[in-house]
């Protein structure tokens, strides 16, 4: 035990957590206040759900559904904890190469596994707060509920997170220990990342496909009759989610001890079945996971003379950005994977939404071409986004990390080198925007024109999000990590340029929201907009870029 | 030819990694840079090589001034880090070719080149694979080769012998030897005193930022008595500063 909680305690110092957000020692801030400013970053956030949650109390109370808000606060909870759970598991388990160091140390594999699990439980419960705080108060204060309620609330708090955990941990080491039998293991690991999230994100759909299917309406009606028992109903989405729920709406009797005793326990013998399972399965999975791949083979002439062809020092330095990103396990799940799963998941609903899609297009496409100002501005936000979430470009210099140096010494023009990174950032954003115009030609038949805007914007968008990150990058590189994983994943450039993207874009949409000029106008100060950002990034990387590059020194 | 003249360097702006540094490398020879450790070498070298600017002073390589015009400068030279880890996703092959693009090698040469070199090495079977498949001396091998392959005239290398095997090692000096022969320029810092001793023309010995001796081998035992073994005139240079 004591060997488990020395290992936490040197896990989360190594920063191998996401709890530390790529800060050095001698950094003005100390590492450990980061997730609370984190915290307060999202304040604007919680109040909303708070606010939420005070009127949907009061619009289900007289139908005695009150209770369901829980439930469903819940549900979402265990659902973004798994989701989120996967990449973290991965990350944790699997990317983050200590394992190496601590194999020869005289530890159990459920001592490293239990340790590995708590830094994630840590970092998920920083995300648990975001919703579970307000969602409970808020709740408490409406319903006026004792000291009890508030009591078990803590309890629920810090037991949610640990069965959507472990069913994540759970597919990622069944997945990882087929993968690792593999002679490549850097491709297996990419393709047992792909598998992980393609069954979350699969079973989820089809989860909420068949709960929505199986209803009645007078089933519906029925359910409706009794107090709180829609409860049923929306849990059936994370089944165990029932369990806190009705704990919470019954504080006061021995129901809801009952129901906090069933939830204790249930989470307390998955952690046990899991570290059984931990020591079953693990170090088959993790040992040799930094072997590569070879094929000891020379080429031959003609190999060789289509492998040695002449291309422009962008080309290269382009092509080295992207074999990296590709290449690179912990990038490729991050950076590109995750940047994939948003679009993937919007066409997926697309397509199961179809039918009733079916019958929108009409109205839809009115819309769609009467309003291209704001409707543009949308595409512009969401491009941003995307542009963003990945983290590439906003990574692309602290990705470099101890090797910067290379690029110093290499004879070319240290701007050649900012943009190709520029580059690989906007190509790779532009494959889900790619996809998702390709989903709305098939479902919705927009007009040429339509589809030509946006893409226009579209790129616009991506453009000026990653000039954002490679030039915040620039500015503020984190180069001093030991793992690629804590470069794209606990990097503070990345938050700092998604929430600064997020907001001059949503200033953007707000203002055209609010400016009501006819669609044509609208779409022409947007236009501007929109170019005159990007001119002015790219005016400040051509001034500057040069003079920062050649400043970082590691 | 590297030109070193007056080159202060101090980090956070206190302390002095090198102090009035100033240093000729001519062509036609081999020259060790020696040192006990953190001596300034490195920072020397990294310099010299553009990855950091120096406070004060001006160096020039083949008589370009490295400040004022460091892409003209760096083509000049090739330049062997001390760690080898770098640019461990590319294939090998990927990384030879991605070095030939930085320096402008034009296509004929640079198969030809790729595919001598890569027999000279004997690395021929392991240029498909990802340089992280590879042992820390072909490590070595292939970072080398990336240098070779633009053919510099001066060589800069950062204590290049740790980890080659003993082939290896012969066929480096063997081939630090012919480029200095036909009138270029080969600098390269080291530990290992033997081979200092055995390799180079000249050496210079640098502690705490400062040249504490330079001249050829024969000059230094002169200077000393003759009999005496480089380790020794070493450790009494650096141990009375």
């Amino acid at each position: 035990m004591n060997k488990f909680l020395l290992l936490t305690r040197i896990l989360l110092k190594n920063g191998e957590s996401a709890l530390s957000l790529g800060y050095k020692k001698k950094s003005r801030v100390p590492a450990v206040l980061l997730p609370f400013l984190l915290l307060l970053a999202m304040l604007p956030f919680s109040f909303m759900i708070g606010y939420l949650v005070m009127n949907l109390y009061d619009s289900l109370l007289p139908v005695h559904q009150e209770g369901t808000i829980l439930a469903l606060g819940f549900v979402a909870i265990s659902m973004m904890i798994f989701l989120f759970g996967i990449f973290y598991v991965i990350n944790t388990f699997y990317f983050a190469n200590d394992i190496e160091t601590l194999l020869p140390m005289p530890l159990t594999s459920a001592q490293i596994m239990g340790a590995k699990f708590t830094t994630v439980v840590l970092y998920e419960y920083l995300v648990e707060a975001i919703i579970f705080m307000p969602l409970v108060i808020a709740y408490g204060i409406k319903s006026g509920s004792g000291i009890l309620f508030y009591l078990y609330s803590i309890l629920i708090f810090l037991a949610i997170p640990i069965l959507p955990l472990i069913l994540a941990s759970i597919i990622v080491m069944v997945i990882m220990r087929f993968t690792n039998l593999a002679k490549n293991k850097d491709r297996m690991r990419v393709i047992g990342g792909m598998i992980a999230v393609v069954l979350a994100v699969g079973g989820n759909f089809l989860f909420q496909y068949y709960s929505r299917r199986s209803m009645s309406a007078e089933q519906l009606q029925e359910l409706f009759l009794q107090k709180n028992s829609l409860i049923h109903l929306v849990s059936s989405l994370f089944p165990t989610s029932r369990f806190p729920a009705e704990a919470l709406v019954h504080s006061t009797n021995l129901q809801g001890l009952a129901n906090l005793a069933i939830f204790m326990g249930i989470s307390l013998i998955t952690l046990i079945i899991f570290l059984f399972l931990a020591e079953a399965i693990y170090l088959k999975g993790v040992i040799g996971i930094s072997e590569t791949h070879a094929k000891r083979k020379a080429y031959s002439q003609e190999e060789l003379a289509s492998l040695t062809k002449e291309s422009s020092p962008l080309t290269a330095l382009l092509l080295k950005e992207l074999r990296f990103l590709f290449r690179t396990p912990a990038y490729f799940m991050n950076c590109i994977l995750s940047n994939l799963l948003l679009p993937v998941v919007m066409v997926i609903a697309f397509i199961l939404n179809s039918g009733e899609l079916s019958k929108l297009p009409d109205l839809l496409l009115r819309f769609l071409e009467g309003n291209t100002g704001f409707v543009q501005s949308i595409v512009f936000l969401f491009s941003v986004f995307l542009g963003s979430a990945n983290n590439i470009a906003a990574t692309a210099i602290s990705r470099e990390g101890k090797n910067f140096y290379v690029n110093k010494y290499l004879p070319v023009p240290y701007l050649t080198h900012i943009w190709a990174k520029l580059l690989s950032g906007v190509i790779i954003s532009l494959i889900p925007i790619i996809l998702v115009i390709a989903a709305l030609i098939v479902l919705i038949h927009p007009s040429v024109l339509f589809i030509f805007l946006s893409s226009m914007t579209a790129v616009l968008g991506i453009l000026f999000a990653s000039l954002v990150g490679v030039l915040i990058d620039l500015k503020y590189p984190k180069l001093d990590w030991a793992n690629e994983q804590r470069a794209v994943k606990s990097n503070i450039n990345g938050l700092l340029s998604l929430l600064l993207n997020s907001l001059i874009a949503g200033l953007t949409v707000f203002m055209m929201f609010r400016l009501d000029v006819p669609a044509w106008t609208g779409y022409i100060v947007l236009l501007g907009l929109t170019l005159a950002y990007n001119l002015i990034l790219i005016w400040i990387l051509a001034a500057k870029g040069e003079k920062w590059f050649g400043q970082i020194e590691a | 030819m590297i030109e070193l003249k007056s080159v202060y360097k101090s980090y956070n702006g206190t302390v002095n990694a090198v102090e009035d540094l100033t240093l000729t490398i001519p062509k036609g020879e081999i020259f060790g840079f020696l040192g006990p450790n953190g001596a300034g070498k490195t920072t020397t070298i990294k310099m010299i090589t553009g990855i950091l600017n120096p406070d004060r002073g001006t160096i020039t390589i083949n008589g370009i001034d490295a400040q004022k015009e460091p892409l003209k400068a760096k083509k000049q030279f090739g330049y062997v880090p001390d760690s080898p880890d770098i640019f461990l996703r590319l294939k090998g092959i990927e990384y030879l070719n991605f070095m030939a693009d930085m320096y402008d090698v034009p296509k004929e040469v640079r198969k030809e080149r790729i595919e001598s070199l890569a027999n000279r090495f004997e690395m021929s079977k392991v240029l498909s694979d990802q340089i992280q498949s590879y042992s820390h001396g072909m490590r070595q091998k292939i970072v080398i080769m990336g240098v070779l392959v633009h053919n510099p005239s001066v060589w800069i290398l950062d204590e290049p012998l740790t980890g080659l095997d003993p082939r290896s090692s012969f066929t480096l000096k063997e081939m630090m030897r012919e480029h200095a022969e036909s009138g270029k320029t080969v600098f390269f810092s080291t530990h290992v005193l033997e081979v200092a001793e055995k390799l180079c023309d000249r050496v210079a010995i640098i502690n705490r930022g400062k040249i504490l001796y330079c001249g050829s081998m024969r000059e230094m035992r002169q200077h000393f008595k003759e009999n005496e073994s480089l380790e020794k005139i070493f450790l009494e240079l650096t141990e009375n500063e």
